[in-house]
C-alpha cells in the first residue's frame, strides 16, 4: 500500500519556524538557574585569632642613606601597604619612623610599649622593628623600597 | 600672565622675575621682618659640620629616585584621595605671623612623613605669646627657637587648646602651655651660633634636607615673607627649585609652589629632623 505524505504547507512552515525562534529567543533572555560546580560546605565557624602587625622604622634623624634607602618608609607602596595591613590604634595605623632617641612621651599605648621593648635590644642603625602577634623581630635595613615591601610582606602577608 | 607650571600644575614663581599676582596677591599678609643689615650684618655661616651633604652630581638620580618611588614630601602631602592634601594647609589670615605658620608647617610635616597621630597647630598662639599679642614681622630662627623651648599649640576651642587666629593672650593658660610643651622640636639642622635672624642653611643644604626628606621654615627677603620649604625639584634639567607650602588659604595648588633660581635662595632657613610625639 503507497503511503502519502500529506502535503506541507509552506505558509504554515514559516509560521512554525518563527514562533520557534521567538520562544527560544525568549527564553535564552530568562535567568538560568545556577548550578554549583563543587558541593557547597558550610564555613568554618570557628573565628580567626586576633593578629597584629605592627613596624617600626629607625634610623639616626639626621643621616643621609643612600638615595635607594632614603625611601623607606615613604614610598608610596610601602605607605598603602603599611596603612592597609599594619594594627590600627585610634584609627591610626600602626606603623611608625623613629630616630633612636625618639621621645614617645604622648605616643599610642601599643607601640609604646614595643619600643620600650625593644629599643634596648638595638644594636646596629637603621633598622626595621616588624612585630606580628607579640612576637618583635629586628630586621636589616633593606636596600630599596622594593626589598622593604618584599620583606614586610614575609611577615605582614600580601 | 599665567605662571609657569611644575608637575603639570604647580605655579613657579620665577627668578628673578617682578612681583606678580602670584607672589603677591592682593589681601594676604607676610609678616617677615626686612633685616637691617646695619644692624644685624651678615656673618659667615659654617655649616653643621655633621649633616653630609649631598653633591650636584647626584640630584639627577636622587630626584628620579623620589619620583620613581613616590617618597618625596611633595608625594606625601598630595598622599589624600585624587591627589588632594593629606591635611589642608594653615591659613595665616591676615596677621604677620608667617614666620611662625613656616614652623608650624613643617612640624606638621615631621609628623605625617613619620606616621605619627595628626594634630592640626596654631602657630598663632607662639606668635602671639612671643610677640606679646601684638602684629608683628619676625623670623622663622624666632618661631622655632620658641617650639624648641615651648612647643607649639593645638588649634580648637579645647582646654589647652588655642583659638584659631586668636591673639589673646588671656587665653595663654597653664593647660595651654603644658599641651604645647608635648609638640616640641627635639633636633633640628640649625646654626646656633647665631642669632635668630641669622640662622640659615647654603643652597648644598637646603637641596640635601630636601632629597632627605627633611621640612624646614625659609625666610626669602625679596618676599618678606617666610614659608615651609618641602622638596628641591627639578624644573627641567640643570634648572632646580624650592618647593614650599604657603600659609595662605586658596594659593597655588594645595598651597604649593616653587622658588626657582635666585627667588629659592633663603635668607633665614633651619631644617626639622625631629619632634616629639
Amino acid at each position: 500500500m503507497e503511503s502519502k505524505t500529506p502535503p506541507i504547507n509552506p505558509l504554515g512552515f514559516w509560521l512554525l519556524l518563527a514562533a520557534i525562534v521567538f520562544f527560544a529567543a525568549r527564553d535564552s533572555k530568562k535567568p538560568q538557574p545556577t548550578v554549583p560546580l563543587v558541593p557547597v560546605v558550610p564555613a568554618d565557624p570557628e573565628p580567626e585569632p586576633d593578629r597584629s602587625f605592627r613596624v617600626i622604622f629607625v634610623k639616626e634623624s639626621g643621616s643621609t642613606l643612600t638615595a635607594a634607602q632614603t625611601a623607606i618608609p615613604n614610598a608610596k607602596a610601602i605607605r598603602e601597604y603599611l596603612n592597609a595591613k599594619t594594627t590600627r590604634e585610634a584609627d591610626q595605623p600602626g606603623w611608625r619612623e623613629y630616630d633612636p632617641q625618639q621621645n614617645t612621651a604622648g605616643e599610642q599605648k601599643t607601640i609604646t610599649a614595643l619600643w620600650d621593648v625593644v629599643k634596648p635590644k638595638l644594636n646596629a642603625i637603621p633598622c626595621m622593628i616588624v612585630e606580628v602577634n607579640g612576637k618583635a623581630t629586628v630586621v636589616a635595613y633593606p636596600v630599596n623600597a622594593e626589598a622593604a615591601l618584599k620583606t614586610l610582606q614575609q611577615y605582614g602577608g600580601q | 600672565m599665567m605662571p609657569r607650571l611644575y608637575n603639570g600644575s604647580i605655579p613657579i614663581i620665577e627668578t628673578d622675575g617682578p612681583a606678580t599676582n602670584m607672589s603677591h596677591p592682593w589681601g594676604v599678609s607676610f609678616g617677615l621682618v626686612p633685616r637691617d643689615y646695619e644692624q644685624h650684618p651678615e656673618a659667615m655661616f659654617a655649616a653643621p659640620s655633621e649633616m653630609i651633604l649631598i653633591p650636584e652630581s647626584e640630584w639627577d638620580a636622587r630626584y628620579d629616585e623620589q619620583e620613581a618611588t613616590q617618597s618625596s614630601l611633595e608625594h606625601i602631602y598630595l598622599s589624600g584621595p585624587n591627589g588632594t592634601p593629606a591635611f589642608k594647609n594653615l591659613d595665616q589670615n591676615g596677621d604677620g605671623y608667617c614666620w611662625n605658620y613656616s614652623v608650624g608647617h613643617s612640624m606638621m610635616m615631621d609628623r605625617l612623613r613619620r606616621n605619627l597621630p595628626m594634630v592640626r597647630f596654631n602657630p598663632h598662639a607662639g606668635a602671639a605669646i612671643i610677640k606679646r599679642g601684638q602684629n608683628e614681622g619676625g623670623w622663622c630662627g624666632e618661631g622655632a627657637k620658641f617650639a624648641t623651648e615651648h612647643g607649639m599649640a593645638i588649634e580648637g576651642k579645647a582646654p589647652g587648646q588655642f583659638p584659631l587666629h586668636s591673639r589673646n593672650l588671656r587665653l595663654v593658660t597653664p593647660e595651654l602651655k603644658a599641651e604645647m610643651a608635648k609638640y616640641k622640636i627635639e633636633e633640628d639642622w640649625v646654626d646656633l651660633t647665631r642669632q635668630v635672624w641669622n640662622r640659615n642653611l647654603t643652597t648644598a643644604q637646603v637641596a640635601t634636607c630636601g632629597f632627605n626628606n627633611l621640612p624646614g621654615p625659609r625666610d626669602y627677603n625679596w618676599w618678606g615673607h617666610s614659608v615651609c620649604g618641602l622638596r628641591w625639584v627639578r624644573i627641567e634639567r640643570g634648572s632646580w627649585g624650592q618647593l614650599i607650602l604657603n600659609s595662605w588659604p586658596g594659593w597655588g595648588r594645595h598651597g604649593l609652589a616653587v622658588l626657582r633660581g635666585s627667588k629659592a635662595i633663603c635668607n633665614g632657613g633651619l631644617a626639622i629632623r625631629l619632634t616629639s610625639i
